[in-house]
C-alpha cells in the first residue's frame, strides 16, 4: 500500500493558512472603528502553497515533483524558519506577506478601510477552509489506522 | 494554534474598546440636560504591531466635543442670565443614538469573530483527541 503522505504537509499548511487569516480578519474587525487603520490580509493558499508539484513551479518541476514524491514522503521537510539543511517541503505560510485590501465604497472620512461585511465574509472563508484542512487531516488519519489494522 | 489564541485575543480587545465606547455615549445621554455639560468622544487605538501587547485595539484617551453649547431660553432658570438664557450641553441625541448603533454592530461583529475562532479551536481539539 503507498500512503502520501505530503497530503498531511498540505492540510497542516491549509489549517494554518486559514487560522493565520481568521487571526488578521480579527483584528481588522477589532479596529473597525479606529482612525486611519488600513484592513489587511493574505494571498489565498492556493497562491502561496509551494509544495511539490505546485502549479507555480512549471510543468517541469512539477513532473520531477511527482517522480520524487514517493521518497520525498518519508522525508524531513523544513517546516520551520529555524530548520535548515532539508529540502524545502512546503512554505511556512505565516511568513506570507499580508497585504493591504480595497473595497470600493469601504474608505471611512476617517481613513478606515474596514469592511465589516467583507471580513464577515473572508473570516466565512478561513472557517470553511480550516473544517476543509481538518476533514482531509481527519480521513488521512483514519486511513492511514485501517491500513495498520486500528479502529 | 497561537494564530487562533491571539485571534480570540483580538476579538476580546475590540469588545472591551466598543463596550468603553458604549459607555460614554450612555455618559452623554445621562447627561443631555445637564447645563454646561460637553459631549465626550473616545478615540481607538491601533495596537496590532505592538508586539510587547496581544490586544488589537484599545480605547485612547476621552476628549471633549469642541462644539458650541446650545443656549437655552428659561428665565426662571436659577442659572439664568440678565437675558434669561443659560448654557445647556452641546449633546445631539441623534449623534449619541447613531453612535451607540455603531457600537453595538461593531461589538456583535468582534463577538461574531471571537466564536467563530472558538469552534475552529474546538474542532482542532477534537482531531486531537481521537
Amino acid at each position: 500500500m503507498q500512503t502520501d503522505l505530503t497530503i498531511l504537509a498540505m492540510a497542516k499548511g491549509l489549517a494554518s493558512h486559514a487560522a493565520t487569516r481568521q487571526s488578521l480578519v480579527s483584528q481588522n474587525v477589532a479596529n473597525a472603528d479606529t482612525v486611519g487603520y488600513r484592513a489587511r490580509d493574505v494571498k489565498p493558499f492556493s497562491e502561496v502553497y509551494m509544495g511539490p508539484g505546485a502549479p507555480d513551479r512549471g510543468p517541469a518541476a512539477a513532473q520531477a515533483g511527482v517522480q520524487s514524491r514517493a521518497e520525498q514522503a518519508f522525508q524531513a521537510s523544513a517546516t520551520r524558519p529555524g530548520h535548515t539543511g532539508f529540502s524545502e517541503g512546503l512554505q511556512r505560510t505565516e511568513a506570507a506577506q499580508t497585504y493591504e485590501v480595497s473595497r470600493l465604497g469601504a474608505d471611512s472620512p476617517n481613513g478606515n478601510s474596514v469592511s465589516i461585511e467583507d471580513q464577515m465574509t473572508r473570516g466565512a472563508r478561513a472557517v470553511a477552509d480550516h473544517e476543509l484542512a481538518l476533514g482531509v487531516l481527519r480521513k488521512s488519519m483514519d486511513l492511514i489506522r485501517m491500513s495498520i489494522g486500528r479502529r | 494554534m497561537s494564530d487562533l489564541l491571539s485571534s480570540m485575543n483580538a476579538a476580546s480587545s475590540g469588545m472591551d474598546a466598543q463596550a468603553a465606547r458604549l459607555r460614554i455615549v450612555s455618559e452623554n445621554i445621562a447627561n443631555a440636560d445637564t447645563p454646561g455639560f460637553r459631549r465626550k468622544s473616545l478615540s481607538f487605538n491601533d495596537l496590532v504591531n505592538n508586539a510587547d501587547d496581544p490586544r488589537a485595539v484599545e480605547a485612547g484617551r476621552v476628549s471633549f466635543d469642541k462644539a458650541e453649547l446650545e443656549e437655552v431660553f428659561d428665565p426662571s432658570h436659577p442659572l439664568a442670565d440678565g437675558e434669561g438664557y443659560y448654557d445647556g450641553s452641546n449633546v445631539e441625541m441623534v449623534i449619541e443614538i447613531a453612535d451607540a448603533r455603531e457600537a453595538q454592530r461593531s461589538y456583535e461583529a468582534n463577538l461574531r469573530m471571537f466564536d467563530q475562532s472558538r469552534k475552529m479551536l474546538t474542532s482542532l481539539f477534537e482531531l486531537l483527541q481521537r
